[in-house]
């Protein structure tokens, strides 16, 4: 500890902190417009000039350490006449454009002139350059600028982006991409937050309100399971824009280009606005009365001739928990069936069941911060920064500080081109890679080091004997010397992680992956905290708590979806399995065989085109709930705006149901709601540690007829359904794609933008394709969730959780 | 590739690429002879950085060549001392000669021309560079003497 006076106050501080982190941990204010907290020091602006006795010259207070004994001053004569100049000379070329300028009311130049400074000074001279028009959602205005490079860093030093940087020198100087191209980014917007003035701004607000009118309110993002803090601005009920406000919520500030632009999905034009029924073949709008009865009776007729558990139903990893609560009430009770379950079958569950049988836990949430201080982090497979983003940058985070960031992965990510050491291994031979470390370890007696017992570790060890170094090196196309000398690395860490992650829409990981990796970890004597798998969406962690799943025989969502027949009527809410899902085809099939589909929904999704009864629920922001994010952490989620239509939230929608079937599900207010959830006990297991053997095998082979793997998955910005609502997001991307290898598509014949045929055992696609070196040869990557390309057409599911990638073949379409 | 080699060389004797940076530009102006974008490009791929990185910081320093040179570069003082010295008498007769403009190119592509701040040899005024070679002492018969050398 040291002691330093501010202001004549005596304040301890550790070492390290500068003055102005003193500064601002004791509420001393000092005025700066360069400084961010998540960045290195810059010392750009000038404004944060102290006095420090002693010193001749005045100190910039982010970038001066403080020290022990020294005397600071933060408001003189002298600095008020500095920090004067500075806005002075800032103000020479920042056009006073405050009437039209969207900033004006939270500028923050415009706040210090209003504290220091005269709005005109002795100087004169004006910057003319065009104001940039082309790029999607980021609106730039470089003679607002004044240089700080806040947005430049923020894009590179936090989001390893780069995309844009200060170019050319003194006055000329502009914020740009390289070339002035039209901005290629993650569309992030965190620039637009980091900008303190008006020269970066969101689309979308633009010239929409004065930021005095807004009314702003807190929620929780409704994307992924990271669960960030939004701070949404509204203007006559409406929500015109999202901020991440510094210091808020989990994400600390940080907010992600779905969580930033992806709120207006709940305006997006195929919101449902009243129930539908089908009727001679044809939905038609009805009133909610005639809907409620209508499915009041033949939900009675299904269970009077087929008997309850011929009915089923499937909750959503994107509603709170009050509804999917109220779904499986209704289902348990109502019905009288144990047939319900989530899309977290197709991938978290599988994580979790990988961990009950390796540690014995049955949760295991994860840490933002765990990658933060680990000596080695290895990223399996897994593109953390799109799926995950805030968690995401916590692995840039780390290995700034120093970490060793490991990532095994065919696709050039982000974290890839960011990492210390990347290792490109062949589409879904991560868990080989993994279990070539385990017996890499073995041979090299590492484990007996750790002078412990674990069960399991002769299957273990015969299990994993055939993956040897050569072998390894063979099935994942990596340099035999360079798999060991990571391999050596990973085991001999002082300190170690292992995140990835098993999603809904992903098909190159599995039970097996977890399995491994937790082998592996164990062996070493890890805990599970060093495995690191986040749930999919904002509420998966929670839905799977709420027992939206199978807990007394039920029939599982496979089951449900994949066997036709094996359900009469179908209760599905807010998931739309026909486009999320894999192997369309087969659900398609049983949707057809249904007596009775009912979707309760935001908008007519696919699914809902083919429903008997399709109800029109209230989204997310139009009701309030509770989101339970990926580290198990339960947030609230307000109602700020009206719900569209005669939409009503899903909870109520099941309660009325419950009522005309003359049923009384004890539940009238939300308040009891809540009341009731609050009782459920989460079950997070013991700890009991087991080695179990893993068997390898990629489901689908590439042979000569299907040469190529197709790999499937979310993107930066969209996952799901909700993300393809969003003006916003499609503006950056609507169009469904498949990314191809140079290789393959000078092999195959196929040009960057030019559709292509994609056949695999099980159909066929046409779709356009994206020619980039992010893919390797004998790749394909496409994301899953464009209703229109029908990716999921050329799918299967795993039944028994294993990876199942999808082995196809390509053509030029013509 | 001799380019990729040399920028190896430069990223051994840097503790991360960011700082190779500077170096790796000057391969690549001598690899394209001027800062093209397919330059920033190659040295952005090289060294994993973003092009807006590589350009932002090229940008930055004026003696890089941001536009297209002549097979010799004169790079001339006009400062104080050689300004008294009669470097401007210097500059028109560059213009006569050989119809070479502050910042131009001669037409044959064989000089051009830069006028540079103080070169540090006021004793020695009027000065110039040629490439990487100093020249001193200069009046009006020996800058052609000199430049005659270059072809």
């Amino acid at each position: 500890m040291i002691e330093l006076t501010i202001d004549g106050k005596k304040i301890q501080a550790r070492k390290g902190m500068t003055i102005l982190d003193v500064a601002r941990e004791n509420n001393i204010y000092i005025p700066h417009l360069c400084w961010d907290r998540r960045l290195k020091p810059y010392g750009g602006c000038r404004l944060c000039l102290v006095e420090v006795e002693g010193q001749r010259k005045l100190m910039a207070a982010c970038s001066t350490p403080a020290d022990n004994g020294m005397v600071v001053h933060t408001d003189t004569p002298t600095l008020r006449k500095a920090r004067k100049t500075v806005l002075e000379l800032l103000l020479v070329h920042h056009p006073l454009d405050c009437p039209i300028c969207d900033k004006a009311g939270e500028c923050a130049l415009q706040d210090l002139a209003y504290k220091y400074g005269p709005s005109e000074g002795r100087f004169y001279a004006e910057r003319k350059h065009e104001p940039e028009a082309t790029s999607a959602l980021i609106d730039r205005n470089p003679n607002r600028c004044i240089l700080c490079g806040r947005c430049v860093r923020v894009c590179w030093e936090h989001q390893g982006v780069g995309a844009i940087n200060l170019i050319g020198r003194g006055f000329n100087t502009k914020i740009s991409p390289a070339f002035e191209e039209t901005l290629d980014c993650e569309f992030c917007g965190q620039c637009v937050d980091a900008c303190p003035v008006g020269a970066l701004g969101a689309k979308p607000y633009k010239y929409r309100a004065r930021a005095w009118f807004l009314e702003s309110h807190d929620s929780i993002c409704p994307y992924c399971s990271v669960g960030c803090t939004l701070t949404l601005d509204l203007r006559e009920g409406k929500i015109l824009r999202v901020r991440g406000v510094d210091g808020k919520g989990v994400n600390q500030g940080d907010l992600c280009g779905k969580g930033r632009f992806g709120f207006d999905f709940i305006y997006g034009e195929s919101r449902l606005k009243t129930p539908l029924v089908r009727k001679n073949g044809e939905l038609k709008e009805v009133s909610w009365e005639e809907a409620l009865y209508y499915v009041a009776e033949r939900l009675k007729a299904v269970l009077k001739d087929y008997g309850p558990n011929s009915i089923g139903a499937i909750g959503s990893a994107r509603a709170s928990l009050e509804d999917n609560y109220m779904l499986q009430k209704f289902i348990r009770e109502v019905i009288g069936t144990d047939n319900i379950d989530t899309s977290a079958r197709l991938g978290y569950a599988w994580a979790l069941k990988g961990m009950e049988e390796t540690y014995g836990i049955k949760l295991n949430p994860i840490k933002l911060e765990s990658p933060i201080g680990k000596e080695v982090v290895l990223v399996l497979e897994s593109d953390l920064t799109s799926t995950h983003p805030i968690f995401g940058l916590k692995f840039l985070e780390a290995k700034n500080e120093g970490s060793h960031l490991m990532v095994v992965e065919p696709r050039r990510t982000k974290l890839a081109r960011r990492s210390s050491e990347w290792l490109r291994i062949k589409p879904g031979t991560g868990t080989a890679y993994i279990l070539g470390l385990i017996n890499f370890a073995i041979k090299e007696g590492v484990h007996l080091k750790k002078e412990m017992e674990i069960e399991g570790l002769d299957e273990l060890s015969n299990a994993v004997a055939e993956f040897t170094p050569e072998k390894v090196a063979e099935l994942t196309g990596l340099d035999k010397e360079r798999f060991i000398e990571s391999a050596r690395r990973f085991i001999n860490a002082e300190s170690r992680l292992i995140a990835l992650t098993v999603g809904a829409a992903e098909n190159q990981k599995g039970i097996e992956t977890v399995k491994a990796a937790a082998n592996l970890l164990m062996l070493l004597g890890e805990g599970p905290d060093a495995l690191q798998v986040p749930a999919d969406y904002s509420n998966t962690y929670g839905a799977w708590l709420m027992g939206l799943r199978p807990m007394n025989g039920g029939k599982d969502l496979y089951t449900m979806l994949y066997e036709p027949g094996a359900l009469k009527a179908l209760y599905v809410m807010g998931e739309d399995p026909l486009v999320t899902m894999p192997d369309a085809g087969r659900i398609e099939e049983t949707f057809k065989r249904l007596e009775l589909l009912i979707v309760q929904d935001i908008r007519l999704s696919e699914t809902a085109k083919m429903a008997d009864v399709v109800l029109p629920a209230a989204s997310w922001a139009e009701k309030e709930g509770t989101f339970i994010n990926a580290q198990g952490i339960p947030q609230p989620v307000p109602k700020v705006v009206s719900p569209t239509g005669d939409s009503i939230p899903d909870w109520q929608i099941l309660r009325n149901i419950a009522r005309v079937m003359e049923h009384d599900l004890g539940v009238i207010e939300f308040s009891a709601l809540k009341e009731e959830i609050a009782k459920v006990a989460a079950d997070s297991g013991q700890q009991r540690w087991r080695l179990v053997p893993v068997e390898y095998d990629l489901t689908e082979k590439p042979d000569n007829e299907y040469p190529i793997v197709m790999v499937t998955g979310n993107i930066m910005q969209h996952s799901g359904a909700l993300s393809v609502m969003s003006k916003s997001l499609s503006h950056v991307l609507s169009d469904a794609f498949v990314q191809v290898s140079p290789e393959d598509a000078e092999r195959f014949g196929v040009e960057d933008g030019g559709f292509i045929k994609i056949a695999s055992r099980k159909g066929e696609v046409f779709i356009k394709a994206r020619v980039s070196d992010e893919v390797p040869e004998g790749m394909l990557f496409v994301p899953v969730h464009f209703a229109h390309a029908r990716v999921n057409m050329l799918t299967t599911a795993s039944p028994e959780g294993r990876a199942h990638l999808t082995a196809v073949r390509i053509e030029p379409k013509g | 590739m001799e380019f990729l080699k040399e920028i190896e060389e430069i990223l051994n004797r840097y503790p991360d690429r960011q700082g190779a940076l500077l170096p790796s530009l000057y391969v690549a102006q001598k690899e394209y002879g001027w800062l093209s974008q397919e330059s920033y490009e190659a040295v952005a791929q090289a060294l994993n950085l973003p092009p807006a990185t590589v350009k932002g910081v090229a940008t930055f320093y004026a003696m890089y060549k941001h536009k297209p040179m002549g097979r010799h570069l004169i790079q001339l003082c006009t400062n104080v001392a050689c300004m008294v010295m009669g470097a401007e008498r210097l500059v028109d007769l560059l213009k006569n000669k050989y119809g070479l403009e502050p910042g131009g190119t001669t037409e044959d592509g064989r000089f051009s021309l830069v006028i540079m701040e103080c070169i540090g040899a006021c004793d020695k005024a009027p000065a110039m560079l040629v490439d990487t070679d100093f020249h001193a002492d200069l009046n009006e018969k020996r800058i052609i003497e000199i430049l005659e050398s270059y072809k």
